[in-house]
């Protein structure tokens, strides 16, 4: 892709102009707190007792999580691009359900559903034990991170599609296998890699999920490290080691990206223009019967059941009564529900909405910058953001700003954008990279103006990526709570923090209630917008 | 508290001389007391994580370097100005000649910092500008509103805001609530961004506060009230109770006493690394207690909340709670027996202060005296906190169930020994 330089000027203005506020003050301001007033006690944090577990935990838990995620991510968008696979609508969006519920409610929902006493346990005698331990952590931190791996790849599917050539690899003998590594697999290697990255920076940030699930057998990580820190007693010392440690995940991050940035960046963009066709080959009908068959299995297990187990939660009136409809009840429905919530839900759908539609543009700005040099730093920065837990951030966003904007939605939405940058980006830069450059100059030489060619040519191709950057970032931070309970204030309370204000970390039934609530918000908006984003997922041809 | 405060003293307790004429207008941290518990302890005991290292040189090279500059004055004006909620109703400006409109002599971050924060801001603001003037309403507030964090949910504070505004019309309560570790992020980066924006604290546990008080942010003054001197220091009132119990599962024998709990089946106890309350179990209880739990195969979640839902669901078949957690699960029918064991359960008082740097101290005493009042302890009572004022009427509690009451002033300065004895038992 060609701009006049002019327009690249400016693009790189913007971006770096938007990362020095989101993401270079915050942090600056972060390490300079941490320089200040812990210089010198690195050591002394570092020979903590439980730190080098801490550490180790956090790696353990980031690279099985992505090697959890990335594999069974890439087969789900593998197998839901056979046009001809029943139901593949619904697979296409239940897939994504994980993404409704905040972390912390979906990591009790999963205890609800598969711990001692569970659902599972009541109706077939099953209790998982090693659910609470490192490896229901990584699980469960996996299957949250499937749905962000799933969307980067089956963007990558829709927008580098060469169904020619594996028809041709198949009509010359090749078996699927071969298929898969010879052409698949290379062809989605920027999005694997891509999704792999994103899927280690965001369980490497993950708190909730370790803290609810991991404590109960002593697996602490570095976040939930922040966490304690932070907690008990509010001594200056805390309050710095849990930045420096927020810090250390940061370098940890930069290492892990940079790397990942230098050693594929380059190496994975091609400049061929993508097909348009995206009939995929249809595969045989026992295939699309098991792979049916295996989609329902996994959904069962990793959204079916924890959700139900949810619901069952949010609509009856005491933990550890049966959910028969003797016990039901619309109480912590109610309890969501009051006129205050009404505000607050209003002004969460609005931030989230503003910061979406901001992301989406920021997210597509540093994927089309991600070809130049400073283009590259920048895809690195935005990811810092990321990772860091939402308490720190909200704290370097805090000295930074508040004194001018404490207590308005603007730092809160700062905050959304810093934190969702790289979400929006990732998704986009898998798309880019393969834009027809040649209908751009087309449009250009015939007289487009640039603002022109972007909608008509550039839009409608990455049409699938900018809904998925929007909508990923749209749920997110429609139930975003740890950011926003630090940095709210009169006037500026969003729907999580009136809900988690009357009921604490815990206390299931009214956040239950809050994540049906949500989901119901977001869903049927949601399924419209799916609806009208079909036509690039075309019918089978009959 | 001896070595930890001694640096507050000469400028901290001191404050109408020296703190509130050079750095109290600044609503700063006020005295060096924060950075010499984080570098400079020469005398101090033994209190949390005390780093071993740090000379009076470092100290001093250490603390923000406003608090060396004697030009708080400036700054605090030109911050009243950008905040119409702090900002004094009347501004003296003749006593404040050096406030330039230029006047950046406060440096705390390089000039250049903060000119270039101020530009990206304005950029942003730009950029935001039509969704500020959709949500942000005003944010000018009546004379009488002062500022109140707290870690005490909805349920209990609610109430009590609604009643006082009620008897108070001319009063005004802005409300911060945060669960605690959010609250301590919070009063954290105020405190380096523009100053303790609270008027009244009111945190869940005496930890926290005395770190408060140790920071030189609160305290210094106490209402006169009924409520007992075991629940009290010259810097704060503690105005409502938590009780630290044991709750069992229905089929589950409940403990006569804590040491038999551990026999009680899987059992979960709420995190002292977390929790101010389980750390006062622990201090109380002792490192034995718990190694004999972990013997038995006693897990360690992270919030009394969570113990009370893991044993609601079954997840677990006893734990430790806090009281008003576990008995407002079994009034909603959750199957769970709460019983207060031997020689009794752990009571954690939430304390009230008041901000040492506040513009509004009459109107901040006003709120502090009505809920440490009969009138407001009733109201705290109600709301289903338990009230501190022995005969005002709480919730649910059995007659003569047995309380202890941890030495809090000596949990501060054995809570680094304590959660290493207790690390090496349950691990992190």
């Amino acid at each position: 892709m060609r701009f006049g330089r002019a327009w690249v000027g400016a693009g790189l203005c913007l971006a770096l102009a938007s990362a020095a506020v989101l993401v270079v003050i915050p942090l600056a301001v972060l390490i300079k707190t941490s320089w200040v007033e812990g210089r010198g006690h690195l050591a002394d944090v570092i020979s903590s007792p439980g730190f080098g577990s801490a550490v180790a935990h956090s790696f353990e838990l980031s690279a099985a999580a992505t090697l959890l995620a990335v594999p069974v991510g890439v087969a789900i968008a593998l197998a839901l691009r056979d046009p001809r696979l029943p139901g593949r609508a619904f697979w296409r969006v239940a897939v994504i359900l994980p993404v409704l519920v905040p972390d912390f409610v979906l990591s009790y929902s999963w205890l609800m559903a598969y711990g001692r006493a569970g659902l599972t346990s009541e109706l077939f005698g099953f209790a998982w034990t090693h659910i609470q331990g490192p490896i229901g952590v990584s699980v469960i931190v996996a299957a949250n991170a499937v749905p962000l791996v799933y969307l980067i790849i089956a963007v990558g599917l829709a927008t580098r599609a060469e169904p020619i050539t594996e028809r041709a690899a198949r009509a010359s003998g090749a078996g699927p296998a071969t298929v898969l590594w010879t052409i698949m697999l290379p062809l989605l290697a920027p999005a694997i890699a891509t999704a792999a990255v994103l899927a280690f920076v965001l369980s490497m940030g993950a708190f909730a999920i370790p803290q609810v699930v991991g404590a109960p057998a002593g697996f602490g990580t570095i976040t939930t490290r922040i966490y304690a820190d932070l907690a008990l007693g509010s001594n200056p010392e805390g309050f710095v080691e849990a930045i420096m440690l927020a810090l250390l995940l940061v370098v940890v991050t930069l290492i892990v990206v940079t790397l990942a940035e230098t050693v594929l960046g380059g190496r994975l963009q091609t400049g061929r223009t993508a097909a348009r066709d995206t009939d995929w080959p249809t595969s045989s009908r026992i295939t699309r019967v098991i792979v049916t068959t295996a989609m329902a299995l996994y959904l069962m297990i990793t959204s079916g059941l924890p959700l139900l187990a949810l619901l069952s939660a949010a609509i009856t009136r005491a933990i550890g009564v049966p959910s028969t409809p003797d016990n039901w009840t619309t109480d912590n429905f109610l309890a969501v529900l009051t006129p205050r919530t009404g505000y607050a839900l209003g002004r969460s759908l609005l931030l989230a909405l503003a910061a979406a539609s901001v992301l989406i543009v920021l997210g597509s700005l540093a994927a089309a910058l991600g070809r130049i040099r400073g283009g590259r730093i920048l895809s690195v920065l935005i990811t810092l953001t990321l990772v860091l837990p939402g308490s720190t951030l909200a704290v370097g966003f805090l000295i930074g700003y508040g004194r001018w904007l404490a207590d308005t939605v603007v730092i809160i939405l700062i905050a959304y954008l810093a934190k969702l940058w790289a979400l929006a980006h990732r998704p986009m830069s898998a798309a880019v990279d393969r834009l027809p450059s040649a209908s751009l100059h087309a449009a250009r030489v015939s007289g487009a103006g640039l603002p022109t060619a972007l909608a008509t040519v550039v839009v409608p191709l990455l049409r699938p990526a900018l809904l998925a950057a929007w909508g990923l970032c749209f749920l997110t931070a429609l139930h975003e709570v740890t950011m926003s309970s630090l940095l709210y204030g009169p006037g500026s309370e969003t729907l999580a923090v009136v809900v988690l204000n009357s009921a604490e970390l815990g206390n299931v039934g009214a956040t239950a209630a809050l994540s049906v609530l949500v989901t119901a918000i977001v869903v049927l908006p949601g399924a419209a917008l799916w609806v009208l984003s079909r036509p690039t997922a075309h019918r089978p041809r009959a | 508290m001896t070595g930890r405060c001694s640096f507050r003293f000469t400028l901290g307790d001191a404050r109408t001389s020296i703190a509130d004429e050079v750095c109290g207008k600044c609503r700063r941290l006020t005295g060096g007391s924060f950075h010499s518990s984080l570098s400079y302890s020469p005398t101090a005991a033994p209190n949390a994580k005390q780093r071993p290292t740090g000379s009076p040189g470092s100290r001093t090279l250490n603390r923000p370097r406003h608090l060396r500059t004697p030009s708080c004055r400036a700054r605090s004006r030109r911050r009243s100005r950008g905040n119409a909620v702090n900002r004094p109703l009347v501004e003296d400006s003749s006593q404040t000649p050096e406030a330039g409109p230029n006047s950046e002599q406060h440096k705390y971050y390089g000039d250049d910092m903060v000119r270039g924060r101020r530009g990206t801001i304005w950029l942003v603001a730009l950029l935001q500008l039509s969704l500020l003037a959709a949500c942000n309403g005003s944010t000018a507030s009546p004379a009488q509103s002062i500022t109140l964090y707290t870690c005490v949910n909805d349920t209990t504070i609610q109430p009590v805001l609604t009643q006082y505004q009620g008897t108070h019309p001319a009063a005004k309560v802005e409300l911060f609530r945060a669960p605690t570790g959010q609250l301590n992020a919070r009063v954290a980066s105020d405190i380096r961004a523009s100053g303790l924006k609270a008027d009244v604290i009111w945190a869940c546990d005496p930890l926290t506060m005395q770190d408060y008080v140790a920071q030189g942010l609160v305290g210094g003054w106490t209402p006169e009230t009924e409520i007992p001197a075991t629940v009290r220091t010259p810097d704060y009132v503690g105005i409502a109770m938590l009780y630290l119990v044991a709750i069992t599962r229905e089929g589950v024998k409940a403990p006569a006493s804590w040491s038999d709990l551990a026999r009680a089946g899987k059992v979960a106890i709420p995190d002292p690394n977390v929790a101010a309350s389980a750390l006062g179990a622990l201090g109380f209880l002792g490192p034995k207690f718990y190694a004999d739990l972990r013997e038995y195969g006693a897990v360690q979640v992270g919030t009394p909340d969570e113990v009370t839902t893991g044993v609601a669901q079954g997840t677990y078949d006893a734990g430790m709670t806090i009281a008003n957690s576990a008995y407002a699960a079994q009034k909603k029918g959750s199957p769970i027996t709460v019983t207060w064991p031997k020689p009794g359960a752990v009571a954690i008082y939430g304390p009230i202060a008041i901000s040492k740097t506040t513009k509004k101290a009459q109107a901040a005493k006003d709120f502090v005296s009505y809920v440490t009042s009969r009138d407001g302890q009733t109201v705290i009572g109600s709301a289903g906190s338990y009230p501190t004022l022995p005969d005002v009427a709480g919730p649910e509690k059995p007659k003569a169930a047995p309380v202890v009451y941890p030495d809090w002033s000596a949990l501060t300065d054995q809570k680094a020994a304590l959660l290493e004895d207790y690390a090496k038992i349950f691990g992190r």
